[in-house]
C-alpha cells in the first residue's frame, strides 16, 4: 500500500507499518466482532502500537477509513502524536440532515452486495482471483499482507463499520496538529467533505492535489509525497 | 494489437488512465451501454463505483493485474449489465476486458435462492429433530414415574391379596397388570432409543468377547430362567463405542431368549474375517420368522408378534440397526420358522480413522 511513499522518508525518519486486525497478515484469530463494530476498536489497537513499541512524537499518516482511526486514536492519546496527515479522509459516508457525505445509505448497501457477489458469492470458495507475479517476487509479500488477502465475513463486516459509521463529531476535538489531503476529483470523499474536515478540526491545514481517485499514494506518488512533505 | 480486432470484438474492451479516465472504448461496449462517459466509473453502479474505488483500484495498482470481478455496468435508458472484467497495468494504462454475463448471472442468482432455501430447511429439519430428541426423551421420563407407582399399587394389591382369585376382578386385574407391564416395558426402551445419540461417540478398541459376556450379564435373571446356553466363539477387537455395543448384543441375545421354542435357547456368536470385513453372527435355535419379514423386523416400533402374545416393543432391532449404522457396519437377518434365527453383522474394517456417521 505505501510502497512508493516509504523510500523517500526512510533515511529520516523511522518507519512503523501495520496490518489493521482482520487484513492483512494480522493474526485473524484476533478478530473480534463486537470490538470491531467501531473504527474505536482499531484505534485502541493503534494506540498499544505505540506504547509497545514505546513511540514518541508520531506523525500518524492514514487513508481513508485509517484517517479516523487515527483522529480517535490522537482524541485519546494526544501525547503521543506529533502530527496527524490524513489522506482522503470521509467522518462520515451517508448523507444527513445538512452535511453531504456523498452517498445513500442505499449506494452503500449496494455497495456490499457488489463486495458479497465478489467475496462470497454462491460459493463459499470464491475469493477474486489472485495471479502470481514471477516477474515481480517483492509484489508477492505486499499481496499477501494486503487487503485482498481479507477473510470474506471480516471483509464485509469492516465495509459496514466503515460506511455506515458517523465519527463527525470527533473531529472538534482534535489538538494535535492535522493536515488534510484531498484528492480532486475523488468520489469516496469528495472536495466538499475534505474541506468539512478542515473546517471542523481546528488550525488544520489543507493540502489539494490534482490528482483523480482515491488513493494517490498509488496512483501518484510524487505529488502524494510532495503534500506530505509541504506539512513536515 | 490490431485495433480493428478489438472494435468490434464479442467483448467490451477499454483502456483508462491511472485517473480513471477513459482514453479509448470498443465498438462493442459503447453498443451495449449506448453512451461513453469521460470516466471508466461512470460506466459502474453505485456500488460497483466505490468497490472500484476503496477496493479495486488499490488491487489494480498493487498487483498490477485482476480477474473474474463481478460488477453491473450502467448505460443510457437504464441499461444494467451484469459483467465479469479483467484488467491489467502497464505503465499507466489500465486495459479491461469486459464480459456481458447476464445469463450466468441470472443463474447464479436462482441458484444462490435455492441455496440459501435449502439451508433454509436444513436448518428447520434439524431444529426439528432436535425437538422431537428431546420429546421422546421427555415424554418417556414423564411417562416413567405414574408408571412406577402404578405398578407399586399393582405389587400392593397382589402383596395384599386384595383381589379373590378367579373372580370377575381377578381377571380385570391381570388385564391391567399385564398392560402396564407392557407400558413400562416401552417406555424403557424408548428412553434407551432417545438417549442413543445420532452421532457417533467416540470410538476406541473394544473386546468384543468383553463385551459378549457384559450383555449376558444384564440378562442374568433371563438367562437362568430360561436356562440359555451361550457359545462363544474367539471374537475379535473392534473399533467402536463399548456402551453402544453391549447394548447391541444385549438385544440380540434378549431377543432369543424372548423368542425361544419349546427348548431352552441356545445362542451361538460366531466370528469370520473376509474382505477386510469382520462378519459376527448370532444364531439361535428359537421360533424364527419368514423370510419376507426379514427387512421389516428391523424397522421402528415394528413387531410380528402383538404384546398378548410376546412382551417387546419393537425398539431393540431397530436401535441395532441404528448402532450399526454409527459403527459404519450393517445388519441382516435369516431365519427358518421353527429353526432359528441368524443375525448378521458385518464391520468393516477400518483404516486408522473412525467410521463416520450420517
Amino acid at each position: 500500500m505505501w510502497r512508493f511513499i516509504t523510500p523517500e522518508f526512510e533515511n529520516d525518519y523511522r518507519i512503523v507499518l501495520f496490518d489493521h486486525t482482520g487484513s492483512g497478515r494480522s493474526d485473524e484469530s484476533a478478530y473480534d466482532i463486537d470490538k470491531y463494530s467501531s473504527l474505536h476498536g482499531y484505534a485502541q489497537d493503534l494506540i498499544e502500537i505505540c506504547d509497545e513499541l514505546n513511540l514518541q512524537k508520531v506523525i500518524f499518516i492514514g487513508h481513508s477509513v485509517s484517517c479516523m482511526i487515527g483522529v480517535l486514536a490522537a482524541n485519546r492519546r494526544p501525547d503521543l502524536f506529533d502530527k496527524l496527515i490524513l489522506i482522503g479522509p470521509s467522518p462520515c459516508y451517508i448523507n444527513q440532515q445538512g452535511y453531504h457525505g456523498g452517498f445513500s445509505r442505499k449506494d452503500i448497501e449496494d455497495m456490499i452486495d457488489t463486495l458479497e457477489s465478489n467475496y462470497l458469492g454462491w460459493s463459499s470458495h470464491i475469493t477474486p482471483v489472485i495471479a502470481g507475479h514471477p516477474d515481480k517476487p517483492e509484489y508477492s509479500d505486499e499481496l499477501n499482507s494486503s487487503f485482498c488477502r481479507m477473510n470474506p465475513q471480516i471483509a464485509k463486516h469492516f465495509a459496514k463499520v466503515t460506511f455506515m459509521g458517523d465519527n463527525r463529531v470527533d473531529l472538534a476535538l482534535v489538538t494535535v496538529p492535522t493536515q488534510i489531503i484531498q484528492c480532486d476529483p475523488d468520489m469516496i470523499s469528495s472536495r466538499e467533505v475534505g474541506l468539512f474536515v478542515h473546517s471542523q478540526i481546528k488550525n488544520s491545514h489543507y493540502t489539494q492535489i490534482e490528482v483523480a481517485g482515491h488513493i494517490p499514494h498509488l496512483t501518484n506518488p510524487v505529488a502524494t509525497i510532495a503534500a506530505i512533505r509541504e506539512f513536515l | 494489437m490490431d485495433d480493428q480486432l478489438l472494435e468490434h470484438a464479442p467483448c467490451g474492451y477499454l483502456q483508462i488512465d491511472r485517473g480513471g479516465e477513459i482514453v479509448r472504448i470498443n465498438h462493442t461496449l459503447r453498443r451495449w451501454l449506448g453512451h461513453q462517459p469521460r470516466f471508466f466509473e461512470d460506466l459502474l453502479s453505485m456500488g460497483g463505483k466505490i468497490y472500484w474505488q476503496t477496493h479495486l483500484m488499490p488491487l489494480l495498482n498493487m498487483k498490477e493485474e485482476i480477474s473474474e470481478i463481478n460488477l453491473t455496468m450502467v448505460g443510457t435508458n437504464d441499461v444494467s449489465i451484469p459483467v465479469l472484467i479483467n484488467a491489467k497495468k502497464d505503465k499507466d494504462i489500465y486495459s479491461i476486458f469486459v464480459v456481458n454475463i447476464t445469463q450466468r448471472k441470472r443463474y447464479e442468482q436462482e441458484l444462490l435462492i435455492e441455496r440459501r432455501k435449502a439451508e433454509d430447511i436444513a436448518q428447520r429439519l434439524k431444529q426439528v429433530n432436535n425437538d422431537l430428541e428431546q420429546f421422546a426423551n421427555t415424554a418417556s421420563h414423564d411417562l416413567q414415574s405414574p408408571l412406577r407407582t402404578i405398578s407399586g399399587m399393582i405389587d400392593l394389591i397382589e402383596k395384599k391379596k386384595l383381589i379373590k382369585p378367579g373372580s370377575v376382578e381377578s381377571n380385570l386385574f391381570s388385564l391391567i397388570k399385564r398392560n402396564a407391564n407392557q407400558m413400562r416395558l416401552m417406555v424403557r426402551d424408548l428412553l434407551t432409543y432417545s438417549k442413543e445419540e445420532d452421532v457417533a461417540p467416540e470410538h476406541v478398541q473394544v473386546l468384543i468377547e468383553e463385551v459378549c459376556r457384559e450383555a449376558i450379564d444384564l440378562l442374568k435373571e433371563d438367562v437362568e430362567k430360561t436356562q440359555a446356553v451361550f457359545t462363544i466363539s474367539e471374537m475379535p477387537i473392534l473399533i467402536g463405542s463399548k456402551s453402544q455395543l453391549v447394548r447391541l448384543f444385549q438385544n440380540l441375545f434378549e431377543n432369543s431368549i424372548k423368542y425361544r421354542s419349546d427348548a431352552a435357547p441356545v445362542i451361538v456368536v460366531s466370528h469370520h474375517t473376509a474382505n477386510d470385513v469382520d462378519h459376527i453372527h448370532v444364531k439361535d435355535n428359537g421360533i424364527g420368522f419368514e423370510m419376507n419379514q426379514a427387512t421389516e423386523i428391523f424397522s421402528f416400533m415394528k413387531r410380528l408378534h402383538s404384546a398378548d402374545q410376546i412382551p417387546g416393543t419393537g425398539i431393540g432391532l431397530s436401535s441395532c440397526k441404528r448402532i450399526m449404522k454409527h459403527h459404519g457396519g450393517s445388519i441382516s437377518a435369516e431365519s427358518v420358522p421353527g429353526k432359528g434365527s441368524v443375525f448378521k453383522l458385518e464391520f468393516p474394517r477400518l483404516n486408522t480413522d473412525p467410521p463416520v456417521s450420517n
